[in-house]
């Protein structure tokens, strides 16, 4: 048992139920005071679905945010870039009666990995079906207060400003292990593990049974330790390609095995599984170091960490992870000797 | 919270009133992760299982589009649902989709495809029924 973690998944209930006092407080009563800049008061009107796919966010400098944008027709918006403006909402315990949206930025649009860019010449968003594009649109911002915040996303369609706004919690520090901090290091499992751990707790496609071969055993030939005590720098995937439930899930993992075949002279590439057991709720303690370090807390996944030779990350992306954000890091990595 | 809702709009009710209402989710609904997702969207990407499956042996490029541009993002939902009542039955859904996803990304045969889509729409069924959920007539 000793390389076991209970496990207890997040419930984003908190948000969800913040969110609806606020529509309340919002909705039912307030009035919009115009468009006088930073002093416009939010309001839930908009037909878009706006989900804020970062995990983990918190007060501190700027850093990548997530926002996934739907109609309620399942259609997915696309390409191009979209406006965003973010608002305090205040705290559990004191809701701002009057949030102030603070000014827009531009968040540019990150297809999942498997999924089409931008076509050529399309430079404006669109909604499409899930069949011709899914992604999400990132931006680098940063929070100064912790407690709840909203997002609101215009975006012109078909000759019509549209909207939607999606809540979300910053917290007041990391949970998960941030840019700049130690990297833990962990003896996660390898195709060299004993007999007895179950293949699908190294790559959850071999199978609940182990029956199916482990599809990139290149990503499983050592440890993060071991690979920093020999000074080489890191890719970690931390993710469950079979079991993961986020809606912006993609082939993450089969992306890292692309990069690895092209940049391995540079890192050391590691899958690490989140589930040694997941109809048992086990999770890895190698993904638990990584992802689930609170047990009180919750798991949320993919991740993508890149850690430099001294042991210090350098770099993470959740949830949604490109090739074209994790490549130019890579390229900047020497050839090791 | 829900006290904290009301004390909100009690607050925000001592003014005016005169804001747009609150944008209400149309039918039954199931709670995922605390946000509310329409019964009628599951039940309609059950559907488009079924006709992925009925279509794929000919038009496994057609059973493909369906699948990703109508029940592949709903089935995340499901599966999120499902871990807190059944997770046996959320690992056999996520299982038999993930079969499904490596059809299509390795470019299978329409007959593959529709073999994997069969039991990916059997479990769905059963994920539905253990959810409250409607099932379509296609799979009743």
């Amino acid at each position: 048992m000793s390389l076991m973690e209970s496990y207890r998944r997040s419930s984003r209930r908190p948000v969800a139920a913040f969110a609806l006092a606020v529509l309340v407080l919002l909705g039912a009563c307030s009035s919009d005071q115009g468009s006088s800049g930073t002093t416009a008061t939010t309001s839930p009107e908009g037909d878009l679905i706006v989900d804020v796919a970062s995990y983990d966010v918190a007060v501190g400098p700027p850093a990548r945010i997530l926002v996934g944008v739907q109609s309620g027709d399942q259609q997915v918006l696309a390409f191009g870039t979209v406006a965003v403006r973010f608002t305090f909402l205040g705290t559990k315990d004191a809701p701002l009666e009057a949030p102030a949206a603070g000014p827009p930025v531009t968040a540019t649009y990150l297809p999942i990995p498997g999924t089409p860019d931008s076509p050529v010449g399309v430079i404006a968003p669109q909604m499409v079906s899930g069949a011709q594009a899914r992604g999400v649109y990132g931006a680098s911002v940063g929070f100064d207060k912790p407690g709840f915040w909203q997002a609101a996303v215009t975006v012109p369609l078909d000759g019509k400003e549209r909207r939607g706004t999606g809540a979300f919690e910053v917290l007041d520090r990391h949970v998960i292990p941030a840019v700049g901090s130690p990297a833990p290091r962990s003896q996660n499992l390898t195709m060299d593990s004993p007999p007895d751990v179950p293949r699908g707790g190294i790559d959850s496609r071999a199978g609940s049974d182990g029956s199916q071969p482990i599809p990139d055993p290149e990503l499983h030939q050592t440890t993060v330790a071991a690979a920093l005590d020999a000074g080489r720098p890191v890719v970690a995937v931390i993710a469950t390609p079979v079991y993961c439930t986020s809606r912006f899930c993609g082939p993450v993992t089969d992306m890292v095995q692309e990069l690895s075949h092209v940049y391995g002279d540079r890192a050391t590439f590691i899958h690490i599984e989140v589930w040694r057991d997941f109809q048992n709720s086990v999770v890895n303690k190698a993904a638990a170091e990584w992802i689930f370090p609170d047990p009180a807390g919750g798991l949320n996944e993919p991740w993508v960490f890149v850690i430099g030779g001294d042991g210090v990350i350098t770099a993470r992306f959740d949830n949604v992870a490109t090739r074209a954000e994790l490549e130019p890091l890579l390229q900047a990595l020497p050839v090791l000797p | 919270m829900a006290l904290l809702a009301a004390a909100l709009a009690l607050i925000a009710c001592n003014g005016s009133g005169t804001g747009p209402p609150v944008p209400a989710t149309p039918g039954p609904t199931v709670l995922v992760a605390g946000d509310p997702v329409p019964a009628a969207q599951m039940t309609d990407a059950l559907a488009n299982l079924c006709t992925a499956r009925d279509e794929a042996p000919d038009s496994p490029g057609a059973a493909q589009a369906r699948f990703f541009s109508r029940s592949h993002t709903t089935l995340h939902l499901v599966a999120r649902a499902l871990e807190d009542v059944d997770r046996p039955l959320a690992a056999r859904l996520l299982e038999a989709k993930q079969k499904v996803e490596a059809d299509f990304s390795n470019g299978a045969s329409g007959g593959q495809v529709a073999d994997d889509l069969r039991p990916l729409v059997t479990v769905t069924a059963d994920s539905l029924d253990r959810l409250a959920v409607p099932l379509p007539p296609c799979a009743k």
